[in-house]
């Protein structure tokens, strides 16, 4: 198990490499200049190429290739001239709030559809499984941003403006203006108040899907000689469920763990930036917006450490719940 | 005396395109404690639905005739006035599953399945469970019962498999034994050890033993008496070493007659013409008929059971009844 692993994290450098050199070509194609940004229309071309050398974008491609890659490979990813801060720097001050986002919408996703999908193998072909398949496949359907919007236009303004319900939610942010002013229990309450409706949105998209996956794999379990063979052992419905079943279903959706990952990541930055959430999704399409290439390398580079980590996370897990796998 | 097992005008339906037709029909059985009846017949005679009836176990969609009874030690189980028996499944009446059916939970160890069926039936738990689960596994045969018991499914070989389920069977103390193939996964030498277990277990224990089968030659092994299934139907029953010599229904002797047998190993398998009627498609009569050489006018209605004689031996034939005049 311990030689598997190092493998595969041997294994995750070249994808890192190949990948961070995809990454900037694909930038290096992308149409405008940064420089253009920072100048005003009546600067002379001197000031310009001034700004460009400063930048370092005077030199050929390949030779920017190679001095990126060298850093990179140091950990200094250069410097965030639309944040006037080291690109380090920005990701740490974002990637905490994009992994509070993304963690806690990830859990209760897959709590909340693996619970929906139980409900609805168990009873199969009821109303029960009709009704949530009714809301599993409209969620499922729909676009994060645009259920984000709704979200914000239902529980934010219209809770608050409309119709002046008791409970509303903050619709940007993750804290309140006065923040720093609160005290510790304030705080929390507020930051959960702040993770409601961005978290519902992802959650709900994503739930949709686990749900289905869920109710699939319980439904194909169920229908196993080792189901049927407890229940002739006389043992309960619960047990045989939980027992039985419901571990045997946890494999493939174990899989589809994995699989989300890179779903959820780009779920975050329309729902981040919909939300106006200090994360990493919004301060990558911040990025692109200003041409700020080292931040939306470094950014992209994050993500994929992101999603390699997630899958080797998934690998673990894998050999957790199947014996097969652990013992070979 | 009552029986251990008695069966009595068993019929169990499925629903097919024109409603419902009758997979098992009027089945008749009995089994005594110390006992191993053997209920053969081939793929579509109604052998397992036979046996799920008896833990209530039927695919979803079937349904039991009213007039069908199933007793258990004296115990209505189904039937009019049929008491909801508790320990019904797993406890009175064990299952053997087959080897090789996915039977075991592949995720969990070998021990964990079995103290959930101990504790479900005998009421004990903790470090007593655990001493009755290696207890079971020493009883079926297997070497180092501890290790087993902390193996997964994939860890043991087919014949250490085929031996946990039996122990699955008797984890729950039961008084009844059904074993649906319980060897035919497994190779010749493995399989007569198994058989020789299931043998040695139903004396050592008392057990009635059920064994679903369409292996003649383990049931010349094994069992104590016959029942022949065809079409939903017991054609024929009678004490093993007398039905295998001579047996007295024409189907009987036509799957014997299929054996191969050792001394004209050139000579062509015989065969018997013709297909088993689907359900639905079993009309009137003798189920037989359409395949049988000796075919009468008289077998377009039912033939009731004829007495072969003293060995308390039966066959459903109008021919036996001519034979004895």
């Amino acid at each position: 198990m311990r030689r598997y692993l190092l493998g595969r994290l041997l294994l995750a450098v070249p994808l890192l490499l190949a990948l961070a050199t995809l990454l900037f070509m694909l930038v290096e194609l992308a149409p405008g200049d940064p420089a253009d940004l920072l100048i005003s229309p009546g600067m002379t071309n001197e000031v310009r190429e001034q700004v460009r050398t400063n930048l370092g974008l005077d030199e050929p491609a390949p030779v920017r290739y190679l001095r990126w890659i060298a850093a990179a490979a140091t950990g200094d990813l250069g410097f965030s001239h639309s944040r006037g801060v080291s690109v380090r720097v920005a990701l740490a001050q974002s990637l905490p709030n994009t992994l509070l986002l993304t963690g806690v919408s990830l859990v209760l996703a897959f709590a909340l559809g693996v619970g929906v999908g139980i409900v609805q193998a168990v009873r199969q072909s009821s109303w029960i499984d009709s009704v949530l398949n009714l809301f599993v496949l409209t969620f499922y359907s729909l676009p994060s941003f645009w259920l984000g919007v709704i979200l914000i236009l239902v529980f934010s303004y219209g809770a608050q403006s409309v119709w002046e319900w008791p409970i509303h939610f903050p619709a940007s942010g993750a804290t309140s203006v006065g923040y720093d002013l609160m005290g510790p229990g304030e705080r929390i309450v507020d930051r959960v108040r702040h993770l409601i409706l961005p978290v519902g949105t992802l959650v709900l998209v994503m739930g949709a899907g686990v749900a289905r996956y869920a109710r699939s794999a319980l439904l194909e379990v169920i229908r196993e000689d080792y189901v049927r063979a407890a229940r002739a052992r006389g043992l309960g419905r619960a047990r045989v469920l939980f027992r039985h079943a419901l571990p045997n279903a946890l494999l493939p959706l174990i899989t589809v763990f994995g699989l989300y990952l890179p779903v959820l990541f780009s779920g975050a930055v329309f729902v981040e930036t919909v939300f106006a959430w200090p994360g990493m999704g919004r301060l990558m399409v911040d990025a692109v917006a200003s041409r700020d290439f080292p931040l939306v390398l470094g950014g992209s580079l994050v993500f994929a450490v992101l999603v390699v980590v997630g899958n080797l996370v998934a690998d673990l897990l894998y050999a957790w719940a199947d014996p097969r796998v652990r013992y070979g | 005396m009552s029986s251990l097992l008695r069966v009595a005008d068993l019929t169990v339906s499925f629903p097919d395109r024109h409603g419902r037709a009758p997979v098992v029909q009027g089945v008749q059985l009995s089994l005594e404690a110390g006992e191993i009846l053997a209920l053969v017949g081939e793929s579509g005679s109604g052998k397992t639905v036979t046996a799920l009836s008896l833990v209530r176990l039927l695919p979803p969609g079937a349904t039991v005739a009213p007039e069908s009874v199933v007793e258990i030690g004296g115990i209505r189980v189904l039937g009019p006035g049929a008491t909801p028996a508790r320990h019904l499944r797993g406890g009175t009446v064990g299952v053997v599953f087959q080897e090789g059916s996915g039977a075991l939970n592949p995720v969990r160890r070998i021990g964990e399945q079995l103290r959930e069926v101990v504790v479900r039936h005998r009421g004990v738990a903790g470090a007593e469970a655990g001493r009755e689960v290696v207890r079971l596994l020493e009883e079926v045969g297997l070497p180092e019962p501890s290790r087993v018991a902390s193996s997964f499914p994939h860890q043991l070989s087919g014949g250490m498999r085929q031996r946990v389920l039996i122990a699955l069977a008797l984890a729950g103390d039961p008084r009844l034994l059904v074993a649906d193939e319980p060897t035919s996964a497994l190779d010749a030498r493995v399989q007569l050890r198994i058989l020789a277990l299931i043998r040695e277990l139903t004396r050592t224990r008392g057990l009635g033993t059920l064994l679903i089968t369409h292996d003649l030659g383990v049931v010349a092994h094994t069992s104590d008496r016959v029942a022949v299934m065809y079409a939903g139907r017991v054609l024929e029953e009678g004490r093993a070493d007398q039905l295998l010599r001579s047996p007295g229904h024409p189907y009987t002797r036509g799957l014997l007659a299929a054996l191969p047998s050792g001394r004209q190993r050139k000579a062509p398998l015989a065969s018997m013409p013709g297909r088993m009627p689907p359900p639905g498609l079993r009309g009137a009569g003798c189920v037989f008929r359409d395949r049988c050489s000796q075919e009468r006018p008289r077998c377009r209605e039912e033939p009731d059971w004829v007495s072969l004689g003293e060995t308390g031996g039966r066959v459903r034939c109008w021919l036996a009844l001519e034979a004895e005049g």
